[in-house]
């Protein structure tokens, strides 16, 4: 079992109290400083990586006032160290490490602990760093500084009062009493913080490996502990996009299937440590469940498994060479979900069973090992339950992903010989089977499957589209399974609860009415279809056909997301009074907080299975499903993840944003313009771009407008392109949060507000042409001046009411004129937008939107 | 399970299997390692039997229906009745099965471990089929 968050901290804390004795000593107190001093670094560097900023935060919330001042008092402290060992410097090298080097030690551990939740950029590794981003969990993390703070005082009060020169003793007495300040002030914030984030532990790792043959009980129940934060890290990151790719067609019937199996001797197991225990039942039914979801898998094939064995490509143009050839599609490999699976099944049957034990060797010859020699092994029922309770929350989550993670990995994959998965409300003009006996070849056909309506999707520019055929699939794109049928016209299709087919004829051969993954994602809690031709068995409560996808989610929730606008808080980033003065307006980097609001499914089955063994590391996954339940396995999307622009397009969008607001502060009459910006962040990548519009304004009217332009024209823009969707308009909103929160700080009325994003809708719509003009200028260049905002703005017929004499020389004129002509003509070309269409939202191409611009454009860059 | 009659499914593909047709015996194969796969998984629960070895049959059947290509001929083979003798019957097919798995195989498949999948589907079902004494429910006619 990995270490856990809070035993890194009490270990901190034991070694400070036992650094007592040092700190009498006059000749260790210089090293005893500088360890103090690297303890207290380490601890700011906890406020620096959680993002509690003395400046930002401060007063805005109760909590972030806390860490705040935990954070302010624990810098002041530092510097009074800092100023204590120059003081008095550290003379010994090579000295054994003390008390306060292993506290140092044990506080760097819990912050490495932390950051295994999280990859090289930051990004969301498991459900845990959902949690840690809330406010409990940080409470108890401020907390917990409080306590080595706290401890720290004490010992730094010991050290001014032994014997120093006035000098340190104050510098020292100044760090005490900024610890006390700390810990107290951190304590206060961590009121309702989640104790259970004490238990939190170190992501695991996602390279399963076989068990040992020989691994002995105690270690086994490590291993399951290690199997179930595996799965629930595969789980968790094969549902977001970045993350893994999701089990493919021949994974889920697998892993379904091990999961059976190991609750199944996860109640054999309890059942002979424990009969009184009463959990067996719902683990056996856990067990059916999980069976049930691989039987789904039956007649279901996914053509991308390893085992379709595609026939190789023919032989082209270049494999007719001598000594060429096409290489063999390489089939993806395993899912790692599978491989652990099947290591919690191996590792709950060797506990029982012993260490020779394997899938299907249980026959009666094998009695499991005796209770009273397991429970020695194993340290009792506790430790057993606990792991076996591991087992039951990493399913529930992998059972809560699975509907979005079939619905990911079935795109134009899975075929199918049954009529179970005809969609119930499939229109009659597309039927799916024949009527007459299927031609020998036709052996199968694709699997009818909808998309879900899912309003977060984002359909990625050039993506293949679903026309073109999927590219991964063997055959390559555009290219049906040779064994594909077309659909003829099938027999009418029972509503739910009527019989698989008509009583007294038999079914058709291929008429296997078996719930589907898909269908079973479409019926939700419906009851399942009784087997043909088996009577009811009472004795064996059938599960409900939500189970046909996962055990543990009754009912399994489908995901959605929506777009929304992060809470601006109020007086953050003030502009100084004084009137109008220069202003930066800044678009571009998005930041990773950015992001739309989560859901995740409740699980009741489980809660009642889990309540009577939580403890320990459960009480992480617990607090996790407790104060988390917008987290589970809901992506969190950054602005450049919702944008979906390459780099190129992403400059161009910024570029945009600034020539808005150029040419509405020009258009106003009464601002100027000194130049726009865009220049590259050292954030290399799409969507990172730092840009801002040097601008000056005469009146509050005007400074209003101009901070709408860079908003509208961005609007526009993504209608015209095609480009528009929900969710970038949400990310439009997002980037223009500064020039909001600089709307905010002017104090002007609704109404004024209201009559400036009006007056900006009308400059951008009568200077269009200008703003696409200088937007391609500022993308070409990188900066552009003023003058040449103007000049562009000269050849718009509107024209500008800046007085300023054009200073373009001639052959700069003409190509921005060139640009005017070449923008009008998109313009003329492209439908028509008026300003209501910002309310009218047209949606992006159908056809996957092969070409950004249009099917016309061409780049026309200065050159 | 669908227990429609049998109109000699199972004895149309044990011809199949030993036919010389490789292709009709690859895709015979396949139905065959389908069909024990659905049986095992249709008794798992059935009193009398263990479950435990059940899934394990299952999941080797599937495993071992990996190595073989997917099937180009033929037509998905009707579901037996679920009894004791269709059980036997299924595990003499994949007893022949296993002895020839080469002739079943992909080109690329990974020879040793299908047949030992083969194997230890095939000795998993004896073993399950010797081990279920028959459905409780009569099948419906």
């Amino acid at each position: 079992m990995s270490t856990e968050l809070g035993q890194l901290f009490d270990r901190a804390v034991s070694h400070l109290q036992s650094a007592h004795p040092h700190a009498q000593t006059a000749a260790r107190r210089a090293d005893l400083n500088v360890s103090a001093l690297d303890l207290l670094l380490q601890m700011e560097a906890y406020g620096r990586e959680l993002g509690w900023d003395e400046e930002e935060d401060r007063g805005a919330t109760v909590m972030q006032t806390a860490t705040a001042d935990l954070r302010h008092h624990l810098v002041r402290a530092t510097e009074h160290l800092s100023l204590a060992t120059r003081l008095d410097p550290a003379t010994g090298h090579g000295a054994p490490p003390g008390p306060l080097d292993h506290a140092r030690t044990a506080v760097a551990a819990a912050r490495d602990l932390l950051k295994t939740h999280r990859g090289p950029d930051a990004e969301v590794l498991t459900p845990y760093a959902l949690l840690l981003a809330r406010a409990p969990a940080q409470r108890y993390l401020a907390g917990r500084l409080a306590d080595v703070a706290w401890e720290l005082a004490r010992l730094l009060g010991e050290t001014s009062l032994a014997g120093a020169q006035p000098a340190l003793s104050e510098e020292l007495a100044g760090a005490r009493r900024e610890l006390q300040k700390a810990a107290v002030l951190g304590r206060a914030g961590a009121l309702g913080a989640a104790r259970e984030t004490t238990a939190l532990p170190a992501a695991a790792r996602l390279n399963p490996l076989p068990p040992p043959t020989r691994e002995p009980p105690c270690e086994a129940l490590t291993g399951l502990h290690n199997d179930a934060e595996q799965l629930l890290r595969a789980a968790f990151q094969s549902g977001r996009q970045p993350g893994l790719p999701p089990p493919s067609g021949a994974d889920w019937p697998h892993i379904a299937r091990s999961l059976a199996l190991a609750r199944l001797l996860a109640t054999r197991l309890i059942d002979h440590l424990d009969p009184t225990a009463g959990l067996t039942t719902d683990l056996q039914l856990a067990a059916r469940r999980w069976h049930a979801a691989a039987q789904t898998w039956h007649h279901v094939v996914d053509l991308t498994d390893p085992g379709t064995h595609p026939p190789p490509p023919g032989a082209g143009t270049h494999g007719r060479r001598p000594g060429t050839g096409f290489p063999l599609p390489s089939p993806p490999a395993p899912h790692p979900a599978r491989r652990i699976a099947d290591n919690m099944a191996l590792r709950a049957g060797r506990i029982l069973y012993g260490p020779q034990w394997q899938p299907g060797d249980t026959s009666p010859t094998r009695p499991p090992r005796p209770a009273p020699e397991l429970l020695s092994d194993t340290g009792g029922t506790i430790p057993v339950l606990h792991a076996l309770y591991r087992i039951s929350a990493a399913g529930r989550h992998l059972a809560a992903a699975a509907p979005a993670l079939v619905a990911r990995s079935a795109q134009d994959n899975l075929v199918t010989d049954s009529t179970a998965h005809r969609p119930p409300d499939l229109p009659p003009r597309l039927p799916l089977l024949p009527g007459p006996p299927r031609p020998d070849r036709r052996h199968l056909r694709p699997l009818p499957h909808r998309r879900r309506r899912r309003p977060h999707r984002v359909q990625h520019p050039g993506g293949p589209s679903r026309t073109a055929g999927n590219p991964r699939r063997p055959g390559g794109p555009g290219r049906r399974p040779p064994h594909a049928v077309r659909p003829h016209r099938p027999p009418p299709h029972p509503r739910p609860g009527e019989a698989d087919h008509p009583a007294g004829k038999d079914p058709p051969a291929d008429h296997h009415r078996l719930p589907g993954p898909q269908e079973a994602l479409r019926r939700g809690n419906q009851a399942p279809r009784p087997a043909a031709g088996a009577a009811p068995d009472s004795s064996h409560p059938r599960p409900p056909a939500s189970a046909a996808i996962g055990l543990d989610t009754c009912p399994v929730t489908v995901f959605g997301r929506r777009p929304h606008l992060p809470t601006r808080r109020p007086g953050r980033r003030p502009i100084p009074p004084g009137g109008p003065t220069r202003h930066m307006l800044r678009a571009g980097r998005p930041a990773r907080r950015d992001a739309a609001p989560t859901r995740r499914s409740p699980a009741p089955a489980l809660r009642k299975l889990s309540a009577p063994i939580s403890s320990g590391n459960d009480g992480a996954v617990m607090a996790a499903e407790k104060a988390a339940p917008q987290a589970a396995y809901e992506v969190r999307l950054t602005v450049p993840q919702a944008l979906q622009f390459d780099e190129a397009l992403y400059r161009r969008f910024t570029a945009v944003h600034e020539a808005g607001h150029a040419v509405v502060a020009l258009a106003t009459g009464d601002a100027s313009v000194s130049e726009c910006v865009i220049a590259p962040t050292q954030a290399a990548g799409a969507g990172r771009a730092d840009a801002y519009t040097d601008v000056r304004w005469r009146t509050a009217a005007a400074r209003h407008t101009l901070l709408y332009g860079g908003l509208v024209a961005q609007q526009r823009w993504l209608h015209e392109q095609q480009l528009w969707s929900p969710l970038r308009e949400s990310a439009v909103q997002i980037l223009g949060k500064h020039d909001f929160e600089a709307l905010k700080s002017t104090g002007a009325t609704a109404e004024q507000l209201e009559q400036a994003h009006t007056a900006a809708l009308a400059f951008r719509d009568r200077h269009w042409p200008a703003i696409t003009a200088v937007s391609e200028l500022l993308d070409h260049k990188g900066t552009i001046t003023g003058a040449e905002v103007q000049a562009l703005l000269r050849q718009d017929p509107a024209g500008a009411r800046d007085p300023e004499p054009l200073t373009l020389t001639d052959q700069q004129r003409a190509r921005a004129a060139a640009i005017t002509a070449a923008s009008r003509q998109r313009a003329r070309r492209g439908p028509s937008h008026t300003p209501q269409s910002d309310h009218q939202p047209r949606q992006p191409s159908p056809a996957g939107l092969p070409s950004l611009f249009g099917p016309g454009w061409r780049p026309n860059f200065f050159r | 399970m669908n227990t429609a009659p049998e109109t000699g499914g199972l004895p149309a593909l044990a011809g199949r299997l030993r036919g010389h047709d490789a292709e009709q015996a690859r895709a015979a194969a396949w139905e065959v390692l389908g069909l024990a796969e659905r049986l095992a998984d249709h008794v798992a629960w059935e009193t009398g039997v263990d479950t435990v070895q059940a899934l394990a049959t299952a999941s080797s059947c599937r495993e071992a229906r990996h190595a073989l290509p997917l099937p180009a001929v033929g037509a998905p083979a009707p579901d037996p009745a679920p009894d004791p003798a269709t059980a036997a019957e299924v595990a003499r097919l994949l007893g022949e099965l296993a002895a020839r798995t080469d002739r079943f195989l992909a080109p690329d498949a990974d020879g040793p471990t299908a047949a030992a999948h083969a194997t230890a589907a095939r000795q998993n079902f004896e073993a399950l089929s010797r081990s279920w004494p028959g459905p409780r429910h009569p099948a419906r006619p």
